[in-house]
């Protein structure tokens, strides 16, 4: 059955859907065929140049919630909300330092798990696995359940079909070619997410011009324009520091970090922030031009694609279509990789096999992308709306991370006690705001005590860390053994 | 109740989309600088 706001007929949705998949996995595995030892597979070989290390971490960010959300919030929170979701730019930007850092204190490095476990200790290393794990799955759950719910909404593709492709295709192009094939298959997203938001924009515009529009907004939506808008100025301080706690810990972006030649992570990600902090805003305005274009928004989250498809017609709605499909395999593809990743390296490596060989670590790491994908598509399956709501309960613990990562990363003073009842009480107090104050405080109340407790603990902390426990000898890259 | 002027929400969006266009642009010519030096991967 077609979705009522469905902007493209369901035989230009198949087509695109068979034919993009066809890419995706071709390219993926041709591009796989350099992951020839498990550090290719993981980490690209760590010669990732500034070209596809500035594309992968700017299309990773994009997920379809950029595309497609954005113009949402610019149509429910105004000119505020779009330079609200523009904030979480900063996560990469502010990341750009601690990528360098990174490569240069970790050169053997495989994930985000392996710092904390070096820098912090144990106990603390299970609580942020638990963390980071969490929020990985349930971001990419809430991918998942994006897809279908887009390809349904954009060209009536059943929910569960389009979930299904999306899922498989990205499962299946990560399974053969790991970062290789993410990194590379980023790289051509991320031109396609960038020019077609170009486009669509261009031609909103040569149809309707600003001051059509301003005028419009004065006259039926004021509010949208307010320079006092307070609950999104709210907003703005809620996605600034969740944007930053999910990628200061992810090992989505870790392992970019590890994954770059020496002297680009530190370019890389402020080339990402750049090129990122424009998008919502060129992708949400062209539903600030809804109202003046006479366009009927029966459903806000469908309010980019409707305008886009109203104006540019059929045109439009594949340009969009692509956009959305590209945006998504860019993050579910990632996230894939990123998180089997850290379950191979933290978990079956560390924990569960610590004398497992290349061989084995390759076969156990297709296993669990596999499994991550069977276990996505499970509970993604029955369709269930609140569960794309659990991804905000990661919101606090991950702004819970921030100040034991950056932290742990420059000061030797800071301690194992600070970093830990920093993650913990940033998560719990957070999650209480969450429940007693709001989404929009979670993340700022998580992030807020989890720094009063990690610099205080530093101050008091006799410890003085010495750096060069960081550089793991790791078997696979050097023959040695570890710790 | 202050509203933001025409001018700037035109160059606000305006300024989005070249910057947008300008990324694209970018990362094209960092591809093909990085293949000349062989240091795409």
């Amino acid at each position: 059955m077609e979705h009522q706001s469905a902007v493209l007929s369901a035989n230009y949705g198949w087509i695109l859907l068979a034919l993009l998949g066809v890419i995706w996995v071709a390219l993926g595995v041709y591009w796989g065929r350099k992951a020839k030892s498990m550090e290719g597979f993981m980490l690209a070989g760590r010669n990732v140049g500034l070209a596809l290390g500035a594309a992968t971490a700017m299309a990773t960010w994009v997920t379809s919630n950029t595309t497609m959300l954005a113009p949402q919030f610019a149509y429910e929170l105004g000119i505020w909300g779009m330079i609200a979701y523009s904030t979480a730019a900063f996560g990469l930007l502010l990341f750009a330092p601690l990528a360098k850092r990174i490569r240069q204190l970790m050169p053997h490095g495989f994930t985000s798990g392996d710092f904390i476990r070096l820098r912090y200790g144990r106990t603390a290393w299970y609580v942020f696995l638990a963390i980071s794990i969490f929020y990985g799955f349930t971001w990419l759950i809430s991918m998942g359940m994006a897809g279908g719910i887009l390809l349904n909404a954009l060209a009536g593709i059943p929910y569960q079909v389009g979930m299904s492709v999306i899922l498989l295709v990205c499962v299946i192009y990560t399974l053969f070619g790991g970062l290789y094939a993410v990194i590379g298959t980023d790289f051509i997203q991320s031109l396609i997410i960038l020019i077609g938001i170009v486009i669509v924009g261009v031609g909103v515009l040569s149809f309707v011009d600003f001051e059509q529009s301003y005028t419009h907004l004065i006259s039926e939506r004021p509010m949208l324009i307010n320079v006092l808008l307070p609950a999104a100025v709210m907003a703005i301080f809620n996605n600034l520091l969740f944007g930053i706690g999910e990628i200061f810990h992810s090992n989505v972006w870790w392992s970019r970090a590890f994954a770059m030649r020496q002297d680009v992570g530190k370019k890389a990600y402020m080339l990402a922030g750049f090129f990122w902090l424009p998008v919502p805003i060129a992708a949400g305005f062209i539903a600030l031009t809804s109202g003046a274009l006479g366009i009927n928004v029966t459903s806000p989250d469908m309010v980019g694609p409707l305008v886009a498809a109203s104006v540019l017609g059929k045109i439009g709605a594949i340009v969009v279509f692509i956009v959305a499909f590209s945006s998504l395999a860019s993050s579910i593809d990632s996230l894939l990789a990123a998180t089997s990743d850290l379950i191979t390296e933290d978990i079956y490596r560390k924990i569960l096999n610590p004398k497992a060989s290349e061989q084995t670590l390759r076969r156990a790491s297709a296993y669990i992308i596999i499994g991550l994908g069977v276990l996505a598509w499970l509970i993604c399956l029955p369709r269930i709306g609140t569960l794309g709501t659990v991804l905000f309960f990661a919101g606090p613990m991950v702004g819970s991370t921030i100040w034991p990562i950056a932290t742990g990363l420059f000061w030797k003073k800071a301690s194992t006690t600070g970093a830990l009842w920093g993650m913990l009480s940033g998560s719990i107090l957070g999650l209480i705001a969450y429940f007693e104050l709001g989404w929009y405080t979670a993340s700022l109340i998580g992030a807020a005590t989890s720094m009063v407790v990690v610099v205080i603990a530093t101050a008091f902390s006799k410890s003085r860390f010495d750096w060069v426990k960081l550089d793991e000898a790791h078997p696979e890259t050097t023959g040695g053994s570890t710790s | 109740m202050t509203l933001f002027p025409e001018s700037f929400f035109a160059i606000l969006i305006t300024g989005a989309l070249i910057l947008t266009g300008i990324g694209a642009l970018t990362l094209l010519i960092l591809l093909v600088r990085d293949f000349a030096r062989k240091k795409v991967w």
